[in-house]
Order: C-alpha cells, then sequence, then structure tokens
C-alpha cells in the first residue's frame, strides 16, 4: 500500500538534535535563531500516539520543508545500562537524506557540528557536504543559522537573533514551572519557548 | 560545499504561528503579551497585539497595570514608557 504522505509546510523545519541536559543552551538558540528568521521549528517532542515511532519522524521529516541535523553528539554514551554510540541523530539524518533525494525539491538538509572536520571521519559518506560549525555557542548557532537560511528582506543580524534568544532564556523557569516540568524537552514547553521566541521577535523588529 | 537557501515564505503572523504549533486559542491568550499605552488624552489603554481596540482604558498607569494583570495572571505585559530614562526612552516597550 502507497503511504499517504504529508503535506509539506514550506516554512517547517525538522530539528534533529541531542534531548541531552547539556546540549539545553543550543536546543534554545535553534528555537529561537529559527522562529526570529521567521520558520516555525518542529522537534519529535510533541509526536502524536498511536504509530510507530519511526513511521511519526519520517512523517514528520516529510511535513518539513528543511531539516537541521546537530551531530554535536557523536561520541559514547556512557549512561547504563551500556556504553553505546548514539545512532538516533546520523539515523534520522539518513532519512532527510534519501527523502531529499527522491524528492529534491521537497527537502533540504542540513547538518551543524560543533567540530570542524570532525564529521569527514564520523561520517565519511557525506565528504563534500561540509556542515555548519556553531562551535557548540549559541552565538554559533545564530551565525551559522543566518548563513543557511537567507531572506530577500528583512534578514535579521546575529545580535538581533540573540536578543531573542536572551528573551526566551529569561522565561525558561517560568515556562517550566507552569508546564510543571524541570526538563526543558517537553512538548508544551517547547511550544511555550516557539510562542516566546515568536513574542521576542516581533518585538524587537517593531511588529506588535 | 556548505549549502544555503533563500527563504521567500512569508513570515508568519503570532495567530499564524500559534495555529502553526498546534497551541489552542485560549493558550495564545494567555501567552499573548498585553500592551499598555497611554493615549493623547492622557488615559490608559489595555489593549492585546494584534487588535487595534483598547479591551479597557483606566485614568492611570498603576490602574492599568493591575487590571492587566487580572486579565492575564501568567501573560507577558508591556507597558510603553512615557518618560526618558537612562534604562529606556520614549516610544520602547518596557516588560514587566
Amino acid at each position: 500500500m502507497r503511504r499517504k504522505i504529508a503535506n509539506v509546510q514550506p516554512n517547517a523545519v525538522f530539528l534533529n538534535i541531542p534531548y541531552d541536559p547539556r546540549f539545553r543552551p543550543l536546543y534554545l538558540a535553534y528555537i529561537a535563531g529559527l522562529v526570529h528568521l521567521g520558520l516555525v521549528p518542529r522537534v519529535t517532542l510533541g509526536l502524536p500516539g498511536g504509530v510507530r515511532r519511526l513511521d511519526k519522524i519520517l512523517a514528520e521529516i516529510q511535513g518539513c520543508r528543511y531539516s537541521i541535523h546537530d551531530l554535536s553528539r557523536v561520541g559514547l554514551d556512557r549512561n547504563p545500562p551500556f556504553a553505546t554510540p548514539r545512532f538516533n541523530m546520523p539515523f534520522e539524518l539518513g532519512l532527510a537524506v534519501g527523502w531529499e533525494k527522491s524528492n529534491p525539491t521537497m527537502h533540504t538538509w542540513f547538518i551543524f557540528e560543533t567540530k570542524t572536520y570532525r564529521l569527514q571521519k564520523s561520517l565519511s559518506d557525506l565528504n563534500g557536504s561540509d556542515p555548519q560549525i556553531h562551535g557548540g555557542q549559541a552565538s554559533g548557532v545564530m551565525r551559522e543559522l543566518s548563513n543557511v537560511f537567507r531572506r530577500p528582506q528583512n534578514q535579521p543580524t546575529v545580535p538581533e537573533m540573540m536578543s531573542t534568544f536572551n528573551a526566551v532564556s529569561r522565561r525558561v523557569p517560568k515556562i517550566l514551572a507552569e508546564a510543571g516540568t524541570n526538563s526543558i524537552f517537553e512538548a508544551r514547553a517547547f511550544q511555550d519557548f516557539c510562542y516566546e521566541a515568536k513574542v521576542a521577535a516581533d518585538l524587537l523588529a517593531g511588529r506588535p | 560545499m556548505a549549502r544555503s537557501v533563500r527563504v521567500t515564505t512569508p513570515i508568519p503572523t503570532l495567530e499564524e504561528f500559534g495555529e502553526n504549533l498546534g497551541l489552542s486559542k485560549a493558550r495564545q491568550k494567555s501567552l499573548n503579551p498585553i500592551f499598555i499605552e497611554r493615549r493623547p488624552q492622557g488615559d490608559y489603554a489595555i489593549r492585546r497585539r494584534g487588535s487595534e481596540r483598547a479591551s479597557h482604558v483606566l485614568p492611570t498607569q498603576r490602574a492599568a497595570v493591575d487590571r492587566a494583570r487580572e486579565i492575564s495572571p501568567n501573560g507577558t505585559i508591556l507597558v510603553e514608557r512615557v518618560r526618558d530614562t537612562s534604562r529606556g526612552s520614549r516610544d520602547k516597550w518596557r516588560k514587566l
């Protein structure tokens, strides 16, 4: 049976990132930066139940015009019960690459990394595709996002995007308290971060 | 080679963005900031983003802030600056 493909949302960006407490500033930076650029971030946190996770992830990638794959955390994860590398992010990147190869006008993927040249070692099949190197800094994420997504008009500056990032970061404790959680990697908190980022970006751009 | 794309889709409005995120109208309303601005008559109007009409008009800024807090206890309140200070000048918004 042929699977029905979701409509592609032209300004949606699938974020393939590690849900890791140490990744918190970069997670907020991706949200703030993408929203400030007029894009809509999507993550796997809010996926509806009832369908196999892999199918949901694939549908999410297919529904987004762009995807960002942050391969900063490709090292060995020593958390019990087994020390293993984390395959989820490279695997999802593979899904996006395959999807783009068969539908080049419907999807574009980007790789973000902390370290220069590491990708050549960790994923040499992608040699020839340069990753965006953010250096593990929020400002680096903003810089690379604005290198990747170019608006013909109203391209925000990196300091403006950082201002949105700071506004969202300040609201984190309140948002988590309202969501009744300590983790920022939850669906409701994600929605609230996005909305806060939009409010902050619109205010800065004079769109009240 | 590093890739880049030209983004030509219009920047969504706050309402469109909220819908895209799957936020309910009620949730959007609670997150949507309230603006308090001084009117030429000298009183203070409370309005939501995107709304031209004031929902309430009160004689003082203090009364307007108190009313805004009643309307949206967890929401963001932005007050129009009415003085030039070292923290900001007129025509800027002060976040409470």
